[in-house]
């Protein structure tokens, strides 16, 4: 057989990860079982970064967010509740009768603050506060991890309020959560913490 | 030969040789280096790609240097351009990665996970003529963890 008229299982670790990349993250989810060396590229870090940028400049297969808020009375307890709706809907194909993928944030039951859970995303990643924790959810693959528990007492007595940030630091390849606590707006007296997810502090 | 020769020759592995303008060869990165290195002879061997991919690939060069094309002529091109055989698309893709072309690259890497976007791990598999090589407890796990992927 003439050697060059090479099979397509031929393709080298280039050619595979340059089509990955420019498929939805679903579709990588699937294809992980393929192969070994499939699944391998689709977890390497190199290659989701390659897929996040790839994935930024194409918008036929970015996603926008929709949320919903609502405040309801709570007939049982003084306080008023929060009720919040996540989903996602497809950019390319907007349109009044575009499909709404509900979403459901991990662990997400109405809870009593009523607060704004969502903070901010960067790179397909939702930073939510609820429930006296921070979270860091993919909706893309459903997973998420617990940052930082915080401690309720405090929360509910100590701070006039709490502010976060999230975002991408480019320079040592990290997320970093900021939170400042304020004890008191007036005297501008209050506490700034940065987290970082490497180091995970 | 110097590197200001206009014309290059091009041998594919299967022995036929193209003739093309320096200008126009350069597109692929490869193909430049050589040419911006001074080590290119009489003939540019190129033992990846055989003479029916190489003449798409220099059919989409030419295309895409012609002066005056418009946008929409340029799309309408491309278009037809990737709709072929799997076969001949794997076989591009070998060779833009070989010649170092990202254009060409991209686009047929775009087609083809157009293609396959959809499809089972099993349809993929028989197309790539991939072996599975995960035992059935391991295949069974990644599903698991994965299990809305595949409903």
């Amino acid at each position: 057989m003439n050697p060059y008229l090479r099979k397509n299982s031929n393709f080298g670790y280039d050619e595979i990860a340059c089509i990955l990349s420019k498929l939805p993250v679903e579709s990588l989810q699937r294809f992980k079982i393929l192969h070994k060396s499939w699944c391998s590229i689709i977890n390497d870090p190199n290659f989701i970064k390659m897929q996040i940028e790839e994935s930024s400049s194409n918008v036929n297969i970015q996603k926008i967010l929709l949320i919903s808020s609502k405040i309801i009375p709570s007939p049982s307890l003084d306080e008023d509740m929060l009720d919040f709706n996540i989903g996602s809907i497809s950019a390319s194909s907007m349109s009044m009768n575009s499909q709404v993928v509900p979403l459901q944030p991990p662990n997400f039951h109405m809870s009593q603050d009523v607060s704004y859970p969502l903070v901010s995303s960067c790179n397909s990643l939702l930073c939510m506060v609820y429930s006296f924790k921070i979270f860091i959810w993919n909706p893309a693959i459903r997973k998420y991890k617990i940052v930082k528990k915080l401690n309720p007492l405090k929360c509910v007595k100590c701070y006039e309020s709490t502010l976060y940030g999230f975002a991408y630091d480019s320079v040592s390849d990290d997320y970093k959560i900021i939170a400042t606590f304020v004890f008191n707006a007036k005297d501008s007296c209050h506490i700034v913490g940065i987290y970082s997810m490497k180091n995970q502090s | 030969m110097s590197s200001s020769t206009k014309f290059l020759t091009l041998k594919t592995c299967d022995d036929k040789k193209f003739v093309l303008d320096e200008a126009i060869a350069v597109r692929s990165q490869t193909i430049k280096n050589m040419v911006e290195d001074d080590c290119v002879s009489n003939v540019i061997p190129l033992p990846n790609v055989n003479s029916k991919t190489m003449t798409k690939v220099i059919e989409y060069w030419k295309k895409h240097s012609e002066e005056g094309v418009s946008k929409d002529v340029l799309m309408d091109f491309d278009k037809a351009f990737v709709k072929v055989h799997h076969s001949i698309l794997h076989a591009l893709i070998l060779a833009a990665n070989f010649l170092n072309d990202k254009e060409i690259l991209d686009m047929m890497c775009q087609e083809v996970a157009d293609r396959i976007k959809g499809k089972t791990p099993e349809e993929i598999r028989k197309e790539f003529d991939i072996k599975n090589d995960f035992t059935p407890e391991e295949e069974e796990e990644i599903r698991k963890e994965n299990a809305w992927a595949f409903e």
